[in-house]
């Protein structure tokens, strides 16, 4: 299972960004490989409109079974609804934090 | 009336300020019914026309959308795309040509949000697939009204939850600014509807108020015209005796006063009930007959 975290920083020890289509950086754990990469987020930041769709669009294309972050708008939700992307809300603490809890719960 | 400034060619005046609630329309409105000439003029607020409100019977005001008033009401579209997922092979081409992010690839079929969609029509011309359509979908409405025989109101209303407003103002103003004078009334600010209402104009005359607020806003709109590069000049509306930094402002960046409107109790009463003001307080009528004829002396020059 592919977890991605909305965060601000590089690394899965960085806070989460609570906001969805304009996180800073999304780090994706992978629970098989026991492995994360991150990805920069930075071309979608500072768009005018459609962050949150188009960031929707990166996680179908990294294949993302779930997202954990602060809020998620309702047109990235209805994109990552097409995906068929599951999303958590209101997740805040440090990206590692966030992947263990859901682990622990799923 | 003397020295009134001969018009030759089709010319555009648009009343605009940064700040909302200065007077634009007031002076539009007032201006257009103190001079003696045939005018056209374009309410292109569309998210909330109200020059009508001035000239009819506002005895009830429960529904205030009046489309009873006007003459003649037209329908306004815009081309949006249609997806045929059949036909489409995933290349992805129109996510890349739209700017305004309205597409997204989801599992490798295009996913549209209508409501982001500025209807440049790129999609459809990149599509090799022929997957994409356009389909027309209805935005607002076009109202006329001929209110004498000097002077014809159009105004645009733009569709509750519709947020792109510029279409519509460009449709009033290609369409019915008409041959002679046209007087454009534009929304606040000094985003894309401000200036979709203004860069065809010959001349924009700049409503502000004495107040802080005033002057900010003012000076965003400054920019926005300079940008534009239109020539303008600012009116003083509620002058109550002190330019706070308004006028100096003018004075140091050059920028022609083109009148200034007392803050006067009779001037709010009568507004507040949709009076116009030149025809209540017949020593108006000169004031802004003067600012119109300074703006357009300026215009043509």
């Amino acid at each position: 299972m592919k977890i991605a975290v909305t965060s601000t920083g590089a690394s899965i020890d960085s806070t989460v960004d609570e906001r969805f289509g304009r996180a800073r950086y999304i780090v994706i754990y992978d629970t098989e490989g026991k492995s994360f990469e991150t990805i920069d987020n930075e071309t979608h930041v500072n768009l005018s409109q459609g962050a949150g769709i188009q960031t929707a669009g990166s996680m179908a294309e990294k294949k993302v079974d779930v997202v954990l972050t602060g809020r998620v708008g309702p047109k990235a939700s209805e994109a990552l609804n097409k995906a068929k992307i599951k999303y958590v809300e209101g997740i805040s603490g440090t990206c590692r934090s966030a992947v263990e809890k859901y682990s622990s719960a799923s | 009336m003397d020295n009134q400034v001969i018009i030759d060619r089709p010319l555009k005046i648009v009343v605009a300020s940064g700040k909302g609630g200065t007077g634009k329309t007031s002076v539009a409105v007032n201006m257009a019914l103190a001079c003696d000439r045939d005018i056209s003029l374009l309410d292109c607020d569309v998210e909330a026309p109200n020059s009508h409100l001035f000239f009819q019977n506002n005895d009830n005001l429960e529904n205030n959308c009046h489309d009873e008033f006007f003459d003649s009401i037209e329908e306004f579209s815009v081309s949006v795309p249609e997806f045929n997922d059949n036909l489409c092979n995933g290349c992805g081409f129109c996510k890349t040509i739209c700017k305004f992010n309205a597409i997204t690839m989801i599992l490798n079929k295009p996913l549209f949000f209508t409501e982001l969609c500025h209807s440049c029509e790129a999609c459809f011309k990149i599509c090799a697939m022929g997957a994409i359509t356009p389909v027309k979908k209805m935005i607002g409405k076009i109202r006329r009204k001929k209110i004498n025989d000097k002077l014809s109101l159009t105004d645009g209303i733009l569709n509750v939850s519709e947020a792109k407003s510029p279409p519509l103002i460009k449709k009033i103003i290609k369409t019915y600014a008409g041959k002679g004078l046209c007087i454009i009334d534009a929304p606040p600010g000094t985003s894309c509807p401000v200036v979709a209402a203004s860069y065809s104009a010959d001349y924009a005359i700049l409503v502000t108020e004495p107040t802080p607020f005033g002057l900010s806003d003012l000076k965003l709109a400054v920019d926005t015209l300079r940008q534009l590069k239109i020539k303008f000049g600012v009116v003083i509306n509620k002058y109550d005796g002190d330019f706070g930094k308004v006028k100096k402002y003018c004075e140091d960046e050059k920028i022609e006063l083109l009148g200034i409107i007392p803050f006067d109790i009779k001037i709010a009463q009568i507004y507040s009930k949709g009076g116009i003001i030149v025809n209540e307080l017949p020593f108006m009528r000169d004031l802004f007959s003067k600012i119109l004829e300074k703006a357009l002396s300026e215009a043509v020059k």
